[in-house]
């Protein structure tokens, strides 16, 4: 069984996580065109090498971010969206238009979420 | 010497305790179970259900200066627990959040008071949960303790590689659990926080893998005579 | 009893079985007397039992070949246990052992007409015979299954007691030969907790029954240092009985030790795990009778059994020699050595010493004897695989086989090394491990007792340092010159007729083989599964080399050429008992359980959860369930909806959270308020509703149904590790009990218990939130209608939710209060229409097609699903969820997903149907398309068995359709 480092809890066999999807940015809902919308929803780019992928610790519901080579299945490094974040500038986290301020605010502790999951 | 039924507040193991012969004491609105297990056997391999005891959780971004301010003892540290002055314990599970045990005297003042001087009008980015309710709590203690989780548990628990005050929060026998090390009076034991609601299947997973180090159920006050040495 | 004792009575001899403690067994019904100690084999061979089995195609008659559980011809039944490897299990007193794979009895197999016919049995049989006509199989398969199978399955036998351990360890050593033995003993010197991991009841490997340098003694000495050694070291722990069968990324490996499966971590692994002996593939070389030389030294020196009375050895190397000496010490006859070569040496000369004949450059041609080799032909080698006549023919009673080696590579393959072929030694090599693997001893290639020793103890601290994470060494030489002398180049010696069994397993011949390369298949993988070589029990591990060296030979090709088959996981057969273990399978009861058990409750499961379905028997469900609803509708029901999810989100974000998460408005609903909740995806299909309860501007607590929470609670969290919204998202649903008391009494009920809260019509209406004590209970109390009466969801604290519900019973009882389960709110809640997500919504529901429109939020600039359901509304909706009713109350009643046919069209689906009591008639919810949803428009539901059901569109709610009773 593969082990997948957690920023949380450390090394933990691969059956206590979840695959959450690969990293993609989603586009400004009220600008994309038709077809960007659902090629937002619908294709994957199924690249045969690096990706970038969310991954959920389930016991602390934790939720993380991993680099995985898809062809020799490894796990190259995983970390926390905050860190994931400071690495590209240019991208940010999802923040719909139309609102009156933007959502992401600068906060302590933010890539942290609660840890029990009932 | 008292019945469950006669406290609001009631534990799902009962019926199971009541087979292992278990007796009834009360601890403030809920029954406790007495006269199971002895203390050499709990130095062997004991199990023992502690779910009536109080504790407590606080979740939120703020919740580890929240905490400091209060004056409970820890550190910004995940997965690290730390021992309180009154014998209780904080376990840090993550930046955001904490759960303070009671005592095994079982006084729950200290985290009343905690739960008192918080409001959601303050403010404060700390909330709390209520844990008595959400999670069982179970301490497997003895000697051959990490043998019982080694069939139960991916983690390695074993005594040389998670010491004293070392926290894992992982899937104990397909249960998402919180298993803190924390040793009473010099015998190694591991406090289980598991969802409540599957209190049953777990004491039956927990004595079945139990069974072959020659294993005994305990009750509280065999964990307090530990203490007490 | 059967056979006189074929014992040898004297020191130095069995090693494992206790002759103070014989016992007896039956095998195939007959009595036989064996030894505390023994395996079903060795107990067996003692009594002179030397056929064990027949073959899997021919039938032919089978013995033991290695005495080590590699090989298929030793599976037996022991009672209800399929597939017993009989030289691995021990004997017990009375166990009842039975010989398999024939038609009426072991010594007379009707089925073993088919060697006759096996000119009729060509390589690829199964495909060149059965795919023509279509269908055809079918008709053979039966008799096919009959003749082929292996063993019996009782499904009635007792699951047994099986489960799994973790093991964690800085160095793992898989084998406890004496290269394990030294690699262990020197991780374990050099600090690292080391685990060493043996098949066998004792450690030693080959030093059990072999010999160093010629001398017994010495091995045994060895044996005994090594052992004590290891056995004293703190941080070494040992595993006997026990086979690791894979290794795995990251260092995770299985290991079977009787009834349990280890699943082991370990930093580095070092395999140790010796080396498969190789046949000899002349013209009835599987006659019982003739097995391995090592086979031949286990049943000697481990049970004390000597192999027959008259031997001949084929060898071509050393080990052929020394077992030679061993069978003279037990007093065997050794009627002549065989050598393939010219091997010499000090342990050829001991041999010949003592008066033992030696025939060079020879090699076996034929057998003869059927139930038991009674004598070989003997021939010279003339090339590679020919010979002359053979002219020489000797008597025996047994055939020792030595003629070479192939290293365990299996495991160190499983973790990804990569196999080569060694011309220098005839042998495959494992190269270039990948990390965190090494080899020691035979599997590495090293062979010679000292090389052995060094090599493993470098191997064993190299490992030891890397597991503590200090930089490793260069690999320790693993050149050992010796092991050239050990494997011949080409043991493969075909006849004009008969058979030379290359894989005993699957019964293929040299001319299986030839053919595959010949019918097109000259890609060993492709020689693999057509002929179907290595597949069988023993996976390849006495097949393999030799099918290699044909096809080099037919196809001219170089060994190192032709590549080798895959080694896959597991080493071993596996039951599916070990890989079930003990099934881990969490049962979730709310608190009121007991209570539920008491009132005799029919349980149900959602999700982990289980559930009352109703209460009372199940031959009176239909008339139990009923009475259920109408005390709801004429007087209180009290139903347990713990198993709701409920979400605490706290924090000055909270409103504007929720508002992104669901699809209606949040921000302005007032505190004390319920509002419902829609949850759709980011593709606007719907996938949870709830309610969500304002208990405070920055406080609103959601419910979510019993088997979405965990997602929701997922998706809330992932969203807001993106969003950063200054929120906290709690699943509190284990920490709430939740009861739903309902029906025209409901608010009497509760103003008889001492409360703080106002349960009054104008100070608590409808779709009202309130918290506060009831009876002395914390309560969180919804005034949500789901199932169309007045009435009051409880929530409180999970550890008081028992004596709130006896509370309420008690209470509830002088107006007719009665418990109701989840069958009677899916009734009722389909009276009022109310849908249930997952029941009445599919993988591609969009709240438009469920009649939700009204709890869209138009003016939002986001939620989640918010543009597609825009992209979707643009589009037009192909259906729409209406109810109906059957119009002909004669008519069958239909079920759920039954569909609804026009013109012979499917044009709708069924998604909930109940006899309704209460309206006297069948109603339900069903997909139309939008053209069909006029109140009054009439349509058919085709129902099992193909009758058409007339039933008309009705609008919704079918039960009180100005939604005033849940108002009072």
């Amino acid at each position: 069984m593969k082990i997948v480092n957690c920023p949380l809890n450390g090394p933990r066999n691969i059956s206590e996580f979840v695959w959450g999807g690969e990293v993609k940015p989603m586009p400004d809902p009220a600008k994309a065109t038709d077809r960007e919308w659902t090629e937002y929803l619908f294709l994957e780019e199924n690249l045969a090498g690096d990706i970038t992928e969310w991954w959920l610790h389930a016991p602390t519901n934790y939720w993380f971010i991993a680099r995985r080579n898809t062809i020799t299945d490894q796990f190259l490094e995983t970390m926390t969206y905050d860190a994931f974040l400071a690495r590209q500038p240019l991208a940010s986290a999802v923040i719909p238009s139309g609102e009156a301020e933007p959502a992401a605010k600068p906060v302590t502790g933010g890539g942290d979420t609660g840890a029990t999951s009932a | 010497m008292t019945t469950p039924d006669l406290h609001l507040r009631r534990s799902p193991l009962r019926s199971a305790l009541l087979k292992a012969g278990a007796k009834w004491e009360a601890l403030g609105d809920i029954a406790v179970s007495a006269g199971l297990g002895n203390e050499e056997a709990a130095r062997h391999l004991a199990i023992t259900d502690l779910s009536p005891l109080p504790r407590l959780g606080f979740k939120g971004r703020e919740t580890i200066p929240a905490m400091q301010k209060r004056g409970v003892t820890l550190e910004p540290t995940p997965n690290r627990a730390f021992r309180q002055p009154d014998g209780g314990l904080c376990l840090v599970l993550a930046a955001s959040e904490v759960i303070l045990l009671s005592p095994l005297g079982g006084d729950g003042g200290r985290l009343k008071e905690l739960h008192d001087s918080w409001s959601l009008e303050a403010g404060e980015r700390t909330y709390p949960l209520l844990r008595n309710d959400s999670h069982a709590w179970f301490a497997i203690t003895g000697a051959k303790a990490s043998d019982l989780f080694a069939k139960i548990c991916g983690v390695d628990l074993r005594l040389s590689r998670f010491p004293d005050l070392s926290i894992a929060q992982t899937s104990v026998a397909k249960l998402s659990a919180i298993v803190t090390r924390a040793d009473i009076g010099g015998t190694p034991a591991f406090h289980i926080l598991a969802d409540s609601a599957s209190s049953l299947y777990f004491f039956d997973c927990l004595i079945d893998a139990a069974q072959e180090f020659g294993s005994s159920v305990a009750c509280l006050d065999v964990l307090r005579s530990l203490e007490s040495g | 009893m059967s056979g006189h004792s074929n014992r040898i009575e004297k020191p130095g001899f069995g090693l494992l079985i206790d002759h103070t403690k014989p016992l007896s067994f039956t095998f195939d019904g007959k009595l036989f007397n064996g030894f505390n100690g023994d395996t079903i084999a060795s107990a067996l061979y003692g009594s002179q039992q030397v056929l064990l089995s027949r073959s899997f195609k021919y039938h032919r008659p089978r013995g033991a070949l290695t005495m080590n559980g590699l090989d298929a011809n030793t599976l037996v039944q022991v009672a209800d246990e399929p597939n017993v490897r009989a030289d691995l299990h021990p004997v017990a007193a009375g166990i009842a052992v039975k010989s398999i794979n024939h038609l009426g009895s072991l010594q007379r197999d009707a089925f073993s007409v088919m060697d006759y016919f096996s000119r009729f049995l060509p390589v690829g049989f199964y495909y060149k015979t059965f795919f023509r006509p279509a269908g055809i199989w079918k008709y053979f398969e039966r008799p096919i299954r009959i003749m082929a199978g292996l063993g019996t399955l009782d499904p009635r036998a007792d699951h047994k007691y099986y489960d799994k351990a973790y093991l964690f360890t800085d160095v793992l050593v898989v084998g406890g030969g004496s290269a394990g033995l030294e690699a262990a003993i020197a991780a374990a010197e050099t600090g690292a907790e080391t685990l060493l991991i043996d098949e066998n009841s004792q450690l030693g490997g080959s030093l059990l029954y072999g010999r160093v340098s010629d001398s017994r003694e010495a091995a045994d000495t060895l044996r005994t240092r090594l052992v004590a050694k290891a056995r004293g070291l703190e941080k070494l722990t040992i595993l006997t009985s026990t086979v690791v069968s894979g290794l795995f990324s990251d260092g995770w490996a299985a290991a079977i030790g009787g009834n349990r499966l280890y699943k082991i971590r370990a930093r580095q692994t070092i395999v140790a795990a010796g080396s498969f002996d190789q046949p000899l593939v002349f013209r009835n070389n599987d006659r019982p009778g003739i097995l391995f030389a090592t086979a031949a030294q286990r049943l000697m020196r481990l049970y004390g059994v000597r192999p027959g009375n008259r031997a001949v050895i084929a060898t071509s190397n050393t080990f052929g020699y020394e077992a030679a000496l061993d069978l003279l010490d037990a007093g065997t006859e050794v009627a002549a050595v065989i050598d393939l070569g010219t091997t010499s040496g000090p342990t050829v000369d001991a041999v010949r010493s003592r008066g033992v004949r030696i025939v060079t450059g020879s090699t076996l041609v034929d057998a003869k004897g059927y139930l038991r080799v009674e004598s070989v032909g003997v021939a010279a080698i003339t090339g590679q695989g020919k010979t002359a006549a053979a002219t020489d023919w000797i008597t025996c009673d047994c055939v020792l086989i030595s003629v070479g080696c192939s290293p365990a590579l299996n495991l160190a393959s499983h973790a990804g090394a990569k196999v080569i072929f060694d011309d220098a030694i005839q042998m495959h090599r494992a190269v270039s491990p990948p990390e965190g693997i090494a080899l020691a001893g035979a599997a590495a290639g090293v062979w010679s007792p000292a090389r052995v020793a060094a090599h493993a103890k470098a191997t064993g601290s190299a490992a030891a340092r890397l597991a503590a994470g200090e930089p490793g060494s260069e690999p320790p030489d693993a050149d050992d010159p010796t092991a050239a002398a050990i494997t011949h180049p080409y043991p493969i010696f075909k006849s004009g007729k008969g058979k030379e069994f290359i894989d005993f397993d699957e019964d293929l011949t040299i001319k299986d083989i030839i053919n595959s390369v010949k019918d097109g298949y000259d890609d060993i993988q492709l020689v693999k599964r057509y002929s179907t070589a290595g597949l069988g029990p023993s996976q390849g591990r006495h097949a393999n080399l030799n099918t290699i060296r044909i096809v080099g030979a037919v196809t001219g090709k170089p060994l190192a050429a032709i590549g080798t088959t895959t080694f896959r996981p597991p080493l071993v057969p596996e039951k599916f008992a070990h890989m079930a273990g003990r099934a881990f399978e969490p049962v979730r009861l709310t608190s009121m359980h007991h209570r539920h058990q008491e009132l005799g409750a029919q349980f149900m499961t959602a999700g982990l959860w289980l559930r009352p379905a109703y209460y009372g028997s199940k031959d009176d469900a239909a008339r139990t369930i009923d009475d259920e609803v109408r005390a709801v509708r004429t007087a209180a029901g009290l139903i347990d909806v713990s198993t709701l999810g409920g979400l605490d989100i706290r924090g000055p974000d909270a409103a504007a959270f929720i508002d992104r998460m669901y699809t209606w408005a949040y921000e302005k609903q007032p505190v004390g308020r319920a509002r419902y909740t829609l949850m759709t995806d980011m593709s606007g299909v719907v996938i949870d509703d709830g309610v969500a309860c304002r208990f405070a501007p920055n406080h609103y607590y959601v419910t979510a149904t019993t088997s979405a929470v965990d997602q929701v609670y997922r998706a809330m969290t992932w969203s807001n590790v993106q969003w950063k919204m200054d929120v906290d998202v709690a699943n509190v649903t284990a920490a709430y009990s939740a009861m739903n008391l309902a029906g025209p009494k409901a608010r009497a009920i509760v103003q008889t218990l001492t409360t703080d809260i106002d349960f009054s019509k104008d100070a608590f209406p409808y779709m009202g939130v309130r918290t506060g004590t009831l009876a002395g209970i914390p309560v969180r109390v919804l005034r949500v209608g789901f199932v169309g009466e007045a009435g009051y969801e409880i929530h409180c604290p999970a550890g008081y939710g028992e004596a709130l519900w006896d509370i309420l019973m008690t209470a509830g009882k002088p107006h007719g209060l009665k418990p109701f389960g989840v069958e009677a709110q899916r009734i009722l809640r389909l009276e009022k229409g109310h849908i249930i997500v997952g029941q009445d919504t599919d993988g591609l529901t969009n709240p438009i097609e469920a009649g939700m429109d009204w709890a869209l939020a138009k003016k939002k600039p986001f939620y989640i699903g918010k543009r597609s359901i825009e992209l979707q509304a643009a589009k037009g909706i192909t259906r729409k969820l209406v109810g109906f009713a059957v119009t002909d109350s004669a008519s069958p009643v239909p079920k759920d997903c039954h569909l609804i046919i026009r013109d012979g069209e499917i044009v709708g689906r069924v998604t909930s149907v109940v006899k309704s009591a209460t309206l006297g008639k069948v109603i339900g919810l069903a997909y139309l398309p939008p053209t069909m949803t006029d109140a009054g428009q009439r349509f058919e539901i085709r129902v099992d068995g193909g009758a058409m059901v007339p039933a008309e569109v009705v609008p919704t709610p079918f039960y009180d359709p100005q939604n005033a009773r849940q108002d009072i």
